[in-house]
């Protein structure tokens, strides 16, 4: 060979090369250099690597999870560290996307888990912007806002008053902003309520809510009104 | 057929349908100024018959699928990728120059299953790189993920 000095490959083709290495090995990377460490930090990297990944047509990123009778959460036979220290029958797998998962444990304890880099994050907690003096049940939702390139967690309370009337509270979490707030309040019975959370490809625009009430004075016809709204995240502040 | 001349004089044929996978190659051909030899200055005459072989390869690439040859194909790219690694920088910036994004991905692919298992160290080396990152920095990211720095398979060798 005539020269035996290997070429040193322009950063161009270290991007490239990276974007095909698996979360693990750029964990492990971000030791290399500042530049390595900057590239691997930047948000812009992570979501073409993110969705690389995602269009991988043989789907080998996929991953099925299951949860044991105990509360632990094990992958394809695989057991994985949950972010919970004392999971219980209760905690459940509200959604997940991109890998997030959105963990319901109790009202006190909501959680997003990045299962693949293994960090957990403790959302602030709900149970401030839910009414406890009332009978109430609570509807959980977790998506990807693509409009705004966040992540949110949707927490719908549905409150009996005591004069026999409803009311129902929509409380917005968004990852970006790391801030939770009451986006709307409807009044009404709502005997079903469905959270379809911006699923990516489908829903370009912000969130879409569709659910379907029953008028209170519908009687006997019970007449099921199905209505779509759809909210901009950004409206009414951070 | 085609000529491409590589930077060290050495003169070679090609058919029209096989380099014409270079999408610059393919818009010289277009604007007419292919010809007489198109004359690659990036390129060795060994990496250029790298590249020739692949491109003679996946010539007939949408009939693959109809044929059944897909497994041929892999097989041979599975082969093809199985070069050194500085053969593989020589490849993948030749794909670049040519736009050829097929072998261009299969390089870079190999380039990255070749690293992902490899020790900070060993990629520092293999990579030339030199480490600007304070201990104190160094230890605070391996602290963050300590599991990412650790198992079996982490691999110091530098090939």
């Amino acid at each position: 060979m005539a020269d035996s000095i290997i070429p040193i490959l322009p950063h161009k083709f270290i991007i490239e090369i990276l974007l095909k290495v698996p979360p693990k090995s750029l964990l492990k990377f971000m030791c290399v250099s500042k530049s390595w460490l900057q590239l691997i930090s930047n948000p812009k990297f992570v979501e073409t690597h993110l969705k690389l990944t995602s269009n991988d047509n043989e789907c080998s990123n996929h991953r099925i999870m299951f949860q044991e009778s105990t509360g632990n959460f094990i992958t394809q036979l695989f057991d994985i560290d949950s972010p919970l220290e004392n999971p219980t029958i209760y905690t459940w797998i509200v959604g997940s996307i991109d890998g997030l998962i959105y963990l319901y444990n109790k009202i006190e304890e909501p959680i997003l888990w990045n299962s693949t880099i293994k960090k957990a994050k403790k959302l602030p907690t709900f149970g401030e912007k839910l009414r406890k003096d009332c009978s109430y049940y609570c509807k959980y939702g977790f998506g990807y806002d693509e409009s705004h390139g966040d992540y949110k967690v949707v927490v719908i309370q549905c409150i009996s008053e005591d004069d026999g009337s409803y009311e129902t509270i929509v409380n917005i979490y968004s990852l970006k902003a790391d801030s939770l707030r009451t986006i709307n309040k409807f009044q009404g019975n709502f005997i079903r309520l469905y959270l379809l959370m911006l699923i990516r490809s489908i829903c370009a625009t912000s969130f879409l809510l569709i659910y379907q009430t029953r008028h209170e004075k519908g009687g006997a016809s019970d007449q099921l009104r199905k209505r779509q709204l759809s909210f901009n995240s950004r409206s009414g502040g951070k | 057929m085609v000529k491409l001349k590589s930077n060290d004089d050495k003169e070679f044929e090609v058919e029209e349908a096989a380099v014409i996978q270079s999408e610059m190659i393919k818009n010289m051909i277009e604007d007419g100024c292919a010809t007489s030899v198109i004359p690659l200055p990036n390129i060795d005459s060994k990496t250029l018959i790298k590249v020739i072989e692949y491109l003679n390869k996946h010539i007939n690439m949408g009939k693959a699928a109809e044929t059944g040859e897909e497994d041929d194909l892999k097989e041979f790219d599975e082969q093809f990728v199985n070069m050194g690694w500085e053969e593989l920088f020589d490849v993948i910036m030749a794909a670049n120059y040519l736009n050829i994004h097929e072998l261009m991905e299969l390089c870079c692919q190999s380039a990255a299953d070749r690293l992902k298992n490899k020790s900070v160290r060993a990629v520092r080396e293999m990579l030339k790189i030199t480490n600007d990152l304070t201990e104190e920095e160094e230890q605070e990211i391996i602290n963050d993920a300590p599991w990412a720095f650790e198992g079996p398979e982490i691999d110091d060798t530098v090939n």
